[in-house]
């Protein structure tokens, strides 16, 4: 008995039929590996992209807390009393910066403690990279309940 | 005119050209595969390092009277002072920092009596 292969009269549809089926598994490989690849990129990006505005937002967070710190224990070393602006107690702005530098991070950081509003003072603190970027993060600190009652942080 | 064997070698050319992609796609993927595992391993050291960053930070606010502490904390200075309305706020700053390929380092400025 003998078997003819359905393809014994066309030449060379094996191959046409071998090409297409490797050309269709090569493309979803691909697309597969190319998925992947491309998702860890986007993911590395973003990280790039916030990792320098957290690290100023990290600093900024914990120079408004070392101010408010510092306004608690004005208050406990006064009784509790409030002349931290020596002339207007409440109605003053004042500024202090720093700056810090390591290996591979530099930043100016900005220190405002300010008194609009009764029993309010702000703390703001803006924190600068070397590349211009910032964070800037204020907190609301009560003289009354001595103690920081918000923090804000810019988006 | 038969020609014996024809079809045998087109498949087993079409086969070796198979193999030779298939081989050259399976490194590429084995490439993607280490960066994405790389990637995902320093990922989760990284938010490791925030969230001890972030627990040093909860605890600082309600105490005010911890300090960071661990391997990968450095105390990068100390005895320093801002001035704020010619009073001054007495500081160190230390440094969170993971080791590694790309480390990553977080900076925080605390206040000392």
């Amino acid at each position: 008995m003998s078997v003819k292969l359905f393809y014994s009269k066309r030449k060379g549809i094996a191959l046409i039929g071998i090409v297409l089926v490797m050309f269709l598994l090569f493309s979803i490989l691909s697309l597969v590996a190319f998925n992947a690849g491309i998702h860890t990129v986007l993911i590395e990006k973003w990280q790039t992209d916030h990792f320098e505005k957290n690290r100023l937002t990290y600093l900024a967070r914990s120079a408004v807390n070392a101010a408010a710190e510092q306004l608690i224990q004005y208050q406990k070393d006064n009784a509790k009393a409030f002349n931290y602006f020596s002339d207007h107690p409440f109605d003053d702005r004042n500024t202090g910066s720093v700056v810090i530098n390591d290996a591979d991070f530099s930043a100016t950081l900005e220190l405002t403690v300010s008194g609009d509003s009764v029993p309010y003072l702000y703390i703001i603190g803006k924190a600068t990279g070397a590349d211009s970027k910032s964070s800037v993060v204020s907190a609301t600190y009560d003289t009354e309940k001595e103690k920081i009652v918000e923090w804000i942080e810019e988006e | 005119m038969k020609r014996r064997g024809v079809i045998i070698t087109e498949v087993l050319i079409a086969m070796a050209v198979f193999i030779v992609g298939l081989l050259a796609l399976a490194g590429s993927m084995t490439f993607t595969l280490r960066a994405v595992t790389r990637s995902r391993e320093q990922l989760i050291e990284d938010r490791n390092l925030v969230n001890d960053v972030n627990t040093y930070m909860i605890k600082r606010v309600i105490s005010h009277d911890v300090s960071p502490s661990g391997t990968q904390v450095t105390k990068l200075s100390s005895g320093q002072q801002l001035l704020v309305n010619g009073k001054s706020i007495n500081y160190s700053v230390y440094r969170y920092k993971r080791e590694g390929r790309n480390p990553s380092s977080y900076y925080l400025l605390q206040r000392e009596d």
